[in-house]
């Protein structure tokens, strides 16, 4: 009977462990539970925070978008029907974009799943001890705030969650709102964040950063909030002054080398390596025609989309050396020489005869990056860093809230703000000179294409003009639509006017 | 442990020998009609599961108690029952039964007889099987199973098995493939199986049959029953097939000459730079003319009472349409029976190594040819870069001819079954089987693109030229462990028979993959990997990945009748799988299946033109976890690298947002149905009635970010119906002499619905779905609640006008609007039908078989791009632009293109003879020819309509394909 009762408990012992186990064995990825071992590991969880930003100059997302809708950038349908990618360039050109715009929505996705990632991020590292903590969490809380900033800049109207783990899907909230917890977000964080910028903080969030958001902030709350706040705005520049940890360089281009990690003037950016980073800084490709692969060595063939809005072309005087953020006219190889393809020179011109059938070589553009050798989508991508912030910014910033107060005649003549204008190689402006068009010129020619014009329009109260090749539209377009891919997800979604 | 099993055994030993106590041995012989011995007919003892089988002259010898029963059963003749009395020589003759209602029937983990079967299932025996060769077993059953769809999408490529689908898509996961059981092995692959060494296949088609095996039988189960080992004298069997493929079919385009005549005369995009001169049949070019494929199969089997084998060896080749496409393979399978224990414990054991070596197609090469200037010539020696070939820089644009000698593609298996089924006799009604089984497969493919593959031309950076290798190979297993306890008793006019079982089973597979370019010279090919420089240019790529997973199950069926006249079965599953989360992971999939046998009644018996009249009802719950594992859990993988204190490292990330609700999906059925034998069972058959309904449905949903970290979540949303009906008629239409006439009919109807795919945390209720790039650009089809799935959605086509389509509802510019866009047809098929008819005049045979798909509609890609005279540059496009000559725009997506699928195939003809040999040496010989896509009626204006109708864009005919051929085989088989 004993013999029995141990077969049965033995069996039973058995069939209740190894023959009932069904624990998952994962090979290939790293179980969550298992990761937090040393604070290196919860930087690099955090650090994706930021890894979220880098998509943002490519060719579908936040910048594209915000550039093509302004009236720096134009795809226009090449003269064989490439890009013409069923009108969507067109549209958003035209402002007459339809919910299911796939760049429209990539962008979304782009802000979207950036503030997912922080609030996920913080509500995992929240719970454990690590050296720089508190440094840490308003990093990461500050860069929320920066992917926000962009949601209620371009939607207005945008989910809102602060946490991660319900299910619940996120209210609608508006401006205003999201406004005040930006703000909010900056005041509570900003004295955990580094002060002084050194090459170990490159790339992250600074107090200069979070002051220059604050700061652009205020100048955008007359059009966001219906607050004048412009005093604000020049006190939270002068916070950037006063940390005397910036100074304007020398030669413009400095801010755009291949290795531009040595700029003073660089307050905030995303930094790229050629090969490590997954996603990609390429405008060599979106904008190159494919006889410009002589001009730089380029192994790969570049795709000749994106040209310079030939009206935005012309609003940079023959002597601004910031022209040559663009290539136009003769275009020569590596070794200095006039490059003739078939018997024809290269010639890029700034005007396009046909906004619908772009010829090969017309169109100027976009070389305000310096293109490195050897570049190849995808293997050996552009590893200059890309400026979302810099102190040249900080300085106009002050000038035009000055401007906007009447106040413009007490920095007027700063001598940094001067040097703007004559590295350019341009006399420094008088108060006389600063006109509501002549400040929008002058920002667009100074930060073309880092992403500033869709705000600038719209605060100089230019952006329902017609434009080059666009009709003029009505206020409403000032937000763009909500993804339909978003509305089908969140019924808490209302779609803007 | 050891001392466990040593005491188990001892006691069963006990039992058995307790058991045989009172038992005589009975022996006999059993013969046919015509005098001559059966062999492999079953002699069981009634109401117990122990049994023997009749040698190769017919013989028996059985042990049995005084006054016991036995049956004599055998496929395809009536059986016979014959009490013991005393120990006298028991001889019997068995008749040939028309309907075959003691017919055994594989309903998994145990057989039951047509007579007493209770759920849907279609059991087909060798004697309806399709003839020809068949590079995949299924082909022997194409028609024969009504609700069973089985196509060939990739039509005649030698690498390419049968899509089989049944009763309609039940689930969105990708698994919608019929669960494969070989010989007791749950999941098997049907590569491992020559389709001369299948039995019998039984197909479980409804719920209350499939759940048995639960988790994974919501597609249905098709257990096969292979050719085992049997005893008797030695036999050796061979047999031999050739065969040739004529009249290949690909999509037509325009030749040289209408190529230059259509730039000269139409409005094409081309200017008369792109005639060249020459005359080149593409098609032609990259295709075989006629190949040739052989099989052979060897196969021994004997053996006595207590130890027998069967060892079947096949070797085939296969080769493709496509030049170099190739498939062959070498397979070997064992079979050994040892009775051991005073034949108590029966030892079954399998060995199957199946090694293949094959070319794979590269489909694109198709797509290439026909797009190819016909005017072009093929070769071109101007510039050395292109290594001989002509070279246009077109975007998308490639020689096929290059595409096909300039890259080597080499594919190896090897896989290995094993496994071995130990059945331990306790007493007369008890028994207890166990099962081993693992399943090993290895592959292996390399390739390597020369400099002069076309993509590759001019790419090649200093050092080298510019070849590209890869290597990829891989492992998976699938190891099986399985218990069950099988009791059987009769008493008075009441059979009972119990099972109760525990089911374990393990996955793992694992891949790696290395590609390099840029080596120093092309000579190396795959076999130098490191050789190329991309690696320190720091270009080249490698990866490796391993996944596991477990399925574990206990279950239990009993199955009850009275006077075989009331049918009882009701079986439970509790099965858990380690994909779900941890508070999901255990699912119960219970089934109750009810039969009367009606025309055993009184009232009925009356009645004399009915020989068997039963009505079944059956309820069902089968699961579904056919997905990658890991979904529920928290997993970090690389997200990039981020620029921290002065360098680079990597970011983390989850790879995927974790769902730890996932649980089973789950599929209701309830199935009616009627078996039938009627006029002296002339006519036979069955009518099913399904209705079935999917909850819970597991799919990638789109989900909101936040609260999300990504737009997509492996959840379960939703429910799918599916409800339909099955006829299937077996009739003897004549006899007359030594003709015979039979004929199988076939006929289903499924009617599909999404009810809903939404809920109050997935609020989208529509998916756009069967993308098409390219120059077309669009969603072809929706999955949206209240719809079929596979339903197109399109502009309505009304006609052409000015040389542009007109479509219904257009906006100004001659465009419709996406939110007019409508319902244009659906993709499945109204109805299919299948018809075999077969004749015998004393030696010789002939049969064929029609199968025919009743409505439905297909989209014809090679139409929507390459139909109007604007496709036309340096590109070719499709002869069918005849008979629209006016259409001179730009193609774009709406109903012009989304065609009537409706279509009758003759799958199969053939003819054999049977020698009447008075040698000793040779038992049989037998000689056919048979065809395969012998021809196809549609108005279809592709090739074939019949495409890919799984997954969830079904009915797409892509551009990507492989052409068609008719089969021509003919064969020998002989035994000695």
């Amino acid at each position: 009977m004993k013999k029995y009762i141990t077969l049965v408990t033995v069996g039973l012992l058995f069939v209740t462990t190894s023959c009932f186990d069904l624990s998952e064995h994962i090979y290939s990825n790293i179980p969550a539970e298992n990761f937090f071992q040393t604070e290196k590991d919860v930087i690099a969880y955090a650090g994706r925070a930021y890894v979220k930003l880098q998509p943002f100059p490519e060719e579908q997302r936040l910048w594209s978008l915000g550039e093509l809708a302004a009236d720096e950038l134009v795809i226009p349908t090449k003269h064989n029907g490439e890009w013409y990618d069923q009108g969507r360039w067109d549209d958003i050109h035209k402002l007459n974009i339809a919910p299911n715009n796939k760049i429209l929505t990539q962008a979304w996705d782009m802000v979207f799943q950036g503030i997912s990632a922080c609030n996920e991020i913080l509500s995992v590292i929240s719970t454990i001890n690590f050296d720089n903590k508190e440094r840490v969490l308003a990093e990461i809380k500050i860069l929320r705030a920066f992917y926000y900033y962009w949601g209620i800049d371009y939607w207005g109207n945008i989910p809102f969650s602060t946490s991660y783990g319900s299910k619940e899907l996120p209210p609608q909230k508006n401006r205003a709102f999201v406004y005040a917890f930006i703000m909010q977000e900056i005041d509570e964080n900003i004295d955990f964040l580094q002060e002084t910028p050194s090459s170990q903080y490159y790339g992250r969030v600074t107090k200069a950063m979070a002051y220059m958001l604050q700061a652009k902030m205020y100048m955008n709350a007359q059009e966001w909030i219906g607050e004048n706040h412009f005093a604000d705005a020049v006190t939270s520049c002068d916070n950037i002054i006063a940390l005397g940890a910036y100074e304007i360089e020398d030669d413009y281009f400095t801010n755009f080398k291949i290795h531009n990690e040595d700029s003073k003037e660089n307050i905030f950016v995303i930094p790229y390596h050629s090969q490590l980073t997954t996603e990609h800084f390429y405008w060599s490709y979106l904008t190159l025609n494919s006889a410009s692969r002589a001009t730089i060595n380029m192994t790969g063939v570049p795709w000749d989309g994106f040209v310079v809005n030939p009206v935005f072309f012309a609003k940079y005087a023959t002597e601004d050396l910031r022209r040559k953020s663009f290539l136009f006219g003769q275009q020569y190889d590596k070794a200095g020489n006039p490059i003739v393809i078939d018997g024809v020179p290269f010639i890029y011109s700034p005007t396009i005869a046909n906004y619908s059938s772009r010829g090969e070589w017309e169109g100027a553009r976009i070389a305000k990056y310096e293109y490195q050798e050897q570049l190849n989508y995808d293997v050996n991508d552009m590893e200059n860093d890309f400026v979302l912030f810099r102190y040249a910014d900080v300085l106009y910033t002050k000038l035009e809230a000055l401007y906007r107060l009447g106040q413009a005649g007490t920095f007027i003549s700063d001598p940094d703000l001067q040097k703007i204008r004559t590295r350019a190689g341009l006399t420094p402006y008088t108060v006389g000179e600063l006109t509501d068009t002549e400040l929008l010129d002058e920002l667009g020619r100074e930060f073309a294409f880092e992403g500033h014009r869709r705000q600038d329009m719209i605060r100089f109260g230019v952006w329902e003009n017609a434009g080059w090749n666009k009709p003029s539209t009505t206020p409403n377009k000032r937000l763009f639509p909500i993804p339909q891919t978003a509305i089908n997800t969140n019924n808490n979604l209302i779609q803007n006017p | 442990m050891k001392n466990m099993l040593r005491t188990f055994v001892a006691v069963a030993l006990l039992l058995c020998v307790n058991a045989a106590y009172a038992q005589t041995r009975i022996t006999g012989t059993v013969k046919d009609t015509s005098g001559q011995g059966l062999p492999g007919v079953s002699v069981t003892v009634k109401g117990t599961t122990s049994g023997v089988i009749t040698d190769a002259d017919g013989t028996f010898s059985v042990t049995a108690a005084e006054g016991s029963v036995l049956i004599f059963s055998f496929i395809g003749y009536e059986s016979v029952e014959r009490t013991v009395s005393g120990a006298s020589p028991v001889d019997v003759t068995l008749t040939e039964s028309v309907t075959l209602l003691d017919e055994v029937v594989m309903i998994g983990y145990g057989t039951t007889t047509k007579k007493e079967l209770t759920g849907a299932v279609t059991s087909i025996k060798a004697k309806d099987f399709n003839t020809g060769s068949f590079n995949d077993p299924m082909g022997l059953v194409q028609g024969k199973v009504a609700g069973l769809l089985i196509s060939k999408p990739d039509g005649a490529d030698p690498l390419a098995g049968y899509q089989i689908l049944l009763r309609g898509a039940n689930t969105l996961t990708s698994g919608q493939q019929p669960l494969v059981i070989i010989d007791g092995v749950i999941g098997a692959d049907l590569n491992n199986l020559n389709f001369q060494d299948v039995e019998t296949f039984d197909v479980l088609k409804d719920g209350s049959a499939a759940a048995i095996y639960g988790t994974r039988g919501t597609n249905g189960v098709i257990i096969i029953t292979t050719k085992g080992a049997r005893q008797g004298k030695g036999t050796f069997e061979y047999s031999v097939q050739g065969s040739t493929q004529l009249a290949p079919r690909s999509v037509k385009n325009l030749s040289a000459s209408e190529f230059k005549y259509a730039v000269e005369h139409y409005p094409v995009s081309a200017g008369p730079s792109v005639l060249l001169g020459s005359k080149t049949d593409w098609f032609d070019e990259i295709t075989r003319d006629n190949p040739v494929s052989y099989q052979q199969n060897l196969a021994l089997s004997g053996g006595t009472e207590t130890f027998s084998h069967r060892t079947s060896v096949t070797h085939s080749t296969e080769n493709g349409l496509l030049a170099n496409n190739q498939m062959e393979r070498l397979l070997v399978k064992s079979n050994i029976k040892q009775k051991v224990l005073q034949e108590k414990l029966t030892l079954d054991f399998n060995i199957i190594n199946n090694v293949s070596k094959y070319k794979p197609a590269n489909y694109e090469i198709f797509r290439q040819a026909f797009i190819q200037n016909p005017t072009q010539p093929v070769y071109d020696d101007s510039d050395p870069r292109t290594g001989g070939y002509y070279y246009d820089d077109e975007l998308d644009y490639r020689n096929p001819v290059a595409m096909l000698n300039e890259r080597k593609r080499d594919g190896k298996t090897n896989n290995m079954v094993l496994n071995m089924r130990a059945t331990l006799q306790i007493t007369d009604n008890l028994s207890w089987d166990n099962f081993i089984s693992t399943q090993k497969s290895e592959w292996e493919e390399n390739s390597y693109k020369t400099q002069f593959y076309p993509s590759l031309v001019g790419t090649n950076t200093t050092p080298g030229v510019a070849g590209e290798a890869e290597i990829s190979n891989g492992r998976n297993s699938n190891s099986q462990v399985e218990s069950v306890l099988n009791y059987g008793t009769s008493f008075g006019d009441h059979n009972l028979q119990l099972i109760a079982g525990y089911s374990f089973q393990e996955f793992s597979e694992n891949s790696s993959y290395v590609g390099n370019s840029n080596f120093d010279t092309d000579v190396y090919g795959y076999n130098n990997i490191g050789a190329g420089s991309y690696f320190y240019q720091g270009k080249g790529y490698l990866g490796s990945y391993k996944e596991s997973s477990r399925l574990i199950a206990t279950f239990a069926r009993g199955t009850y009748n009275f006077k075989e006249r009331y049918l009882l079965s009701a079986s439970l599953r509790r099965e858990g799988s380690s994909k779900f989360g941890d508070n999901h992971k255990w699912g119960l999939f219970p089934a109750v299946s009810l039969g009367w046998r009606i025309h055993e009644e009184n009232f009925l018996s009356e009645v004399s033109w009915i020989d068997e009249l039963k009505i079944r009802a059956g309820f069902g719950v089968t699961g579904n976890q056919d997905f990658s594992p890991y979904k529920s859990r928290i997993l970090l993988a690389r997200s990039g690298s981020l620029y921290y204190n002065e360098q680079w490292i990597n970011a983390f990330e989850p790879s995927q947002n974790p769902n730890p609700d996932l649980r089973w999906e789950k599929k209701k059925e309830l199935n009616i149905g009627a078996d039938f034998g009627l006029f002296n069972n002339k006519l036979s058959g069955s009518l099913e009635y399904y209705m079935r309904k999917t909850v819970d449905l597991l799919w990638t949903f789109q989900v909101s970010t936040p609260p999300y970290l990504y737009k997509e979540l492996f959840a379960n949303v939703g429910t799918i119906s599916n409800q339909g009906i099955e006829l299937t008629l077996n009739a003897q239409v004549m006899k007359k002499g030594s003709f015979q006439w039979g004929m199988i009919f076939t006929a289903s109807h499924n009617k599909n619905k999404l009810n809903k795919l939404s809920n109050a945390e997935f609020t989208q209720k529509s998916y756009e779905v069967g993308f098409l790039g390219g120059t077309i650009t669009a969603n072809t089809q929706r999955i949206e609640e209240g719809k079929p799935l596979g339903t197109f959605y399109g502009p309505v086509w009304l006609g052409v006008k000015d040389g542009r389509d007109v479509f219904k509802n257009q906006n100004p510019v001659g465009e419709v609007d996406r939110e007019d866009w409508e319902d244009i047809g659906n993709a499945n098929p109204f109805a299919f039908l299948g018809w075999t008819n077969s004749f015998n005049y004393k030696n010789w045979g002939l049969r064929f078989a029609f199968r025919a798909g009743l409505g439905g509609k297909v989209l014809n890609s090679y139409r929507l791009y390459y139909e109007s005279w604007k496709s036309l540059s340096i590109r070719n496009i499709v002869h069918t632009q005849y008979e629209n000559p006016e259409f001179t725009a730009a193609i774009t997506y709406s109903s012009k293109y989304v065609e009537d699928a409706t279509f009758l195939k003759l799958d199969n003809i053939a003819l054999n003879y049977n020698f009447n040999l008075q040698s000793k040496l040779i038992s049989r010989l037998n000689v056919f020819a048979s065809a395969q896509n012998v021809f196809w009626l549609t108005k279809y204006k592709g090739i074939d309509p019949e495409v890919n109708l799984g997954g969830l864009e079904p009915g797409i005919d892509r551009l990507s394909y492989y052409p068609r051929s008719t089969s021509v085989t003919i064969g020998l088989n002989a035994a000695f």
